[in-house]
């Protein structure tokens, strides 16, 4: 039934808007966090979790 | 730390953990209390004496309350003392108020004591997993506003730059259960303990779906994403395998689940094309699901041996890998093929128990594990218990994942087998095809029978890990640098670590990552009315009838029972053309079901006399041997009420069903007369008169009304067609 409602829905850009802009923030997002000097940065913040608990 | 500065700006503060407590003892409380009620629903249904002839725990009440308490109550208090213990120490802050956290405390507990009297004394919305009334809605809205201002407060407070991945995990969860929540339970009231939700049929079908899959991803998945990302490292003692894994599983997870589930269902008669685009969707789910498995498994690398021995990281680990689990079967049930045998069989109730026990009771258990005797200053009362409870958990959800399976998979063939030579169905009766998997049922109570044991075993050994504590408990107190004087620390500043630095810019873009995908799933619904093509012949239901829809929501006949035929040649055959979107056009709230225990009723309508609804009511195995259906003896002895109908006639109205003013103003009038004139059939087989007055009549109206609008025109206009 849903598809039935949805047979009728002809936009058919909407979803593939949704799926370009899907891809698009995926493949920034993989860009962005490989960015060159980086690396140290993000040892850095992952060790946030443990550091918490010392006396500082 | 304070090298670069002068002045440092040291500044000594402690953690509130009595709130964490409190939320860590509520979560061994619900627990208990929510497997409990599972595992009754589970004998139930193998035994349909098990109820014990009381309305107030039969089925249809008791499964709500048993998905209500396992996600809020449990799992929400789960996330509540895991988000603010680890929230704390990762913003170095304190708890932003006491009050709030008081308030947040004792109002969601108050919440869950109100949703449990009211779902056993039959006051539902007939949504599922929102099945709670508009009173306890608003509520709920309240004290998630206090939790959110709570946890914004102390991110403001915090004196560590920058935000690690876990609270990004936690924001996420914050503001989209807020929008689906309150999108999902707009409902227009009739009284205290009574409304109709805004939205109808096709509409409400969608948005509800919505709602239900993003409830299991946005509160049972990524706040105990967050909870992994804390907690594993703690347990371990080393940071996460990859950080910029945990960004991109980020991102992509909370981008693309909001919508990315329920697609597949969209697109079932849209072009080719598109068809495979939502297939790809689908299956894109796996991979930041299984990026964030990975990154929590690889973490885990090299300390196997600890694995074996702590029960702390064997929880943490198993909950992991049925994450794993859970996230591959829900993308595979999603490929239509696979879901054409897998919908309406316990092959879903299987794939959600391995989630939510494998996953979030396992990830609870772990996380509990750590913090309690952290929290109580002492040490676990005994590593051999926890042992014990794990092996006791996972064998009872293997027997709990193994028998679902097998019953789907069993029941799901057996009502699509079509034999090739007559071109009839195999198992006409659809008792065959439950009596066939009853035996699964008992091997399901069995499994999870033991998994509420291994639950007890938990509460024991952290109910003595806390009794042998010290008895005094001194606050421990902790230094850090403000940060302002972190600021002034020579830190370049590029753009990643400002976007880190400023909470509000990103929930901002949590946000629109949520609304783009909601947009995009919602918008179609509301246009979904224009293209309902409207038809003359559906009518809306006579007062008689809506007040036996009400009975029919009340003791939560849609938990067994779907009103949704879908266009398979086995379905058709069963049970009549299918169902048309305009049959449910004036259905506040939408019953299309998800699950069938027992047939699909959509087209139930004049298929049976009266007397038979009136006998198989009273006692379903007189009408059908072998049936599971409990007997609800108490709709002979209720009385129905009739006089609350010109309001719940005038509140259609105004949600747009066309009921004419001289409708409403005799609605009792004519609810009267109709109620007699069923009496009157039933009275040829005996039926004492005085019957009239009672809750059966309204529900066999509301029945016998059932897809006969347009059933009936639909079988002619095929009939015809194959003619031709």
């Amino acid at each position: 039934m849903k598809s039935q409602i949805l047979a009728n829905f002809s936009n058919v850009y909407l979803p593939a808007f949704g799926f370009i802009l899907f891809a698009i923030v995926f493949i920034a997002a993989v860009i962005w966090v490989y960015r060159p000097k980086s690396k140290k940065f993000y040892k850095e913040l992952a060790h946030l979790a443990l550091e918490d608990s010392k006396h500082d | 730390m304070s090298e670069n500065i002068n002045q440092p700006q040291l500044e000594t503060f402690s953690y509130d953990d009595k709130t964490v407590k409190m939320f860590s003892i509520a979560t061994l409380v619900w627990g208990a209390v929510a497997m409990l009620v599972g595992v009754t629903a589970a004998f139930e249904l193998a035994s349909w004496r098990v109820n014990l002839g009381l309305e107030w725990i039969t089925f249809g009440r008791l499964r709500p309350l048993h998905t209500n308490a396992a996600i809020f109550a449990f799992a929400g208090n789960a996330i509540f003392a895991g988000t603010y213990y680890s929230l704390q120490r990762l913003c170095k802050a304190r708890l932003y108020s006491k009050t709030l956290s008081y308030i947040h405390f004792w109002g969601w507990q108050a919440i869950i004591v109100s949703a449990a009297v009211t779902l056993l004394s039959g006051f539902t919305t007939g949504k599922e997993y929102a099945e709670l009334e508009w009173p306890i809605d608003i509520a709920i809205t309240l004290i998630w506003v206090a939790f959110a201002v709570n946890f914004f407060g102390t991110l403001f407070n915090r004196r560590e730059k920058h935000i690690y991945v876990a609270i990004w995990f936690y924001i996420a969860t914050i503001v989209t259960v807020a929008l689906l929540h309150i999108v999902n339970s707009l409902a227009f009231p009739v009284s205290l303990m009574k409304s109709y939700s805004i939205y109808a049929g096709a509409q409400d079908a969608l948005i509800q779906w919505w709602y239900g899959h993003n409830a299991v991803a946005f509160f049972l998945t990524t706040p105990f994403l967050g909870l992994m990302y804390y907690f594993i490292p703690k347990a371990i003692n080393r940071p996460i395998y990859s950080y910029r894994l945990s960004i991109v599983h980020f991102w992509s997870l909370v981008f693309i689940y909001i919508w990315a589930g329920p697609h597949h269902l969209l697109y079932t008669a849209l072009p080719e094309w598109l068809q495979t685009l939502g297939m790809v969707f689908s299956i894109s789910l796996w991979a930041p699901s299984w990026g964030g498995m990975i990154n929590g498994l690889l973490t885990l690398r090299g300390a196997w041996d600890r694995v074996r021995r702590e029960p702390v990281l064997k929880f943490l680990a198993t909950a992991v890998t049925f994450y794993g689990m859970s996230t591959f079967e829900g993308p595979l049930l999603s490929i239509k093929s696979v879901n054409q045998l897998a919908h309406y069989t316990d092959w879903i109730v299987g794939h959600v128990h391995s989630g939510t026990i494998g996953w979030n009771y396992f990830l609870t258990a772990g996380m509990l594990f750590y913090m309690v005797p952290k929290l109580w200053n002492t040490k676990l009362y005994s590593v051999a218990l926890g042992n014990l409870q794990f092996w006791t958990g996972t064998v009872g959800l293997l027997l709990y994942i193994i028998s679902m399976w097998v019953a789907g998979v069993t029941q799901g063939s057996m009502w699509q087998a079509i034999d090739p030579h007559t071109g009839v169905l195999v198992y006409p009766d659809f008792v065959e095809t439950v009596v066939r998997i009853v035996p699964m049922y008992w091997v399901r109570a069995f499994g999870g029978t033991l998994v509420l044991l291994s639950f007890l075993i938990m509460i024991y050994n952290l109910w003595q890990t806390i009794r042998n504590s010290p008895k005094e408990q001194p606050e421990q107190k902790f230094q850090a640098l403000a940060l302002k004087a972190r600021d002034q620390k020579a830190h370049s500043d590029q753009g990643h670590r400002r976007l880190e630095g400023l909470p509000a810019f990103f929930t901002v873009l949590t946000v629109l990552a949520v609304v783009v995908g909601t947009a995009i799933e919602i918008i179609p619904s509301f246009m979904a009315k224009q293209f309902v093509v409207k038809n003359d012949d559906v009518k809306p239901y006579t007062p008689l009838e809506l007040a036996g829809r009400d009975i029919y929501i009340r003791e939560g006949c849609y938990n067994c029972h779907s009103q949704m035929i879908r266009p398979l040649v086995a379905e058709r055959l069963r049970y009549g053309a299918p169902s048309q979107a305009a049959e449910s056009i004036y259905d506040h709230p939408f019953q299309w079901g998800s699950r069938r225990i027992g047939p699909d009723l959509a087209r139930v309508g004049g298929k049976y006399p009266n007397m038979w609804h009136y006998r198989h009511m009273l006692n379903p195995r007189a009408v059908t041997s072998g049936s599971i259906m409990p007997s609800y003896q108490w709709l002979f002895q209720n009385k129905s009420q009739l006089d609350i109908l010109p309001k719940k006639l005038n509140v259609m109205k105004a949600l747009g069903v066309p009921y004419s003013d001289e409708e409403i103003e005799n609605a009792v009038t004519l609810a009267k007369e109709q109620a007699e004139l069923i009496t009157e059939t039933l009275a040829e087989s005996g039926v004492p008169p005085e019957m009239k007055d009672k809750q059966i009549i309204p529900l066999i109206a509301y029945l016998q009304r059932l897809g006969t609008d347009l059933g009936p025109t639909l079988l002619q206009e095929e009939e015809e067609a194959a003619r031709k």
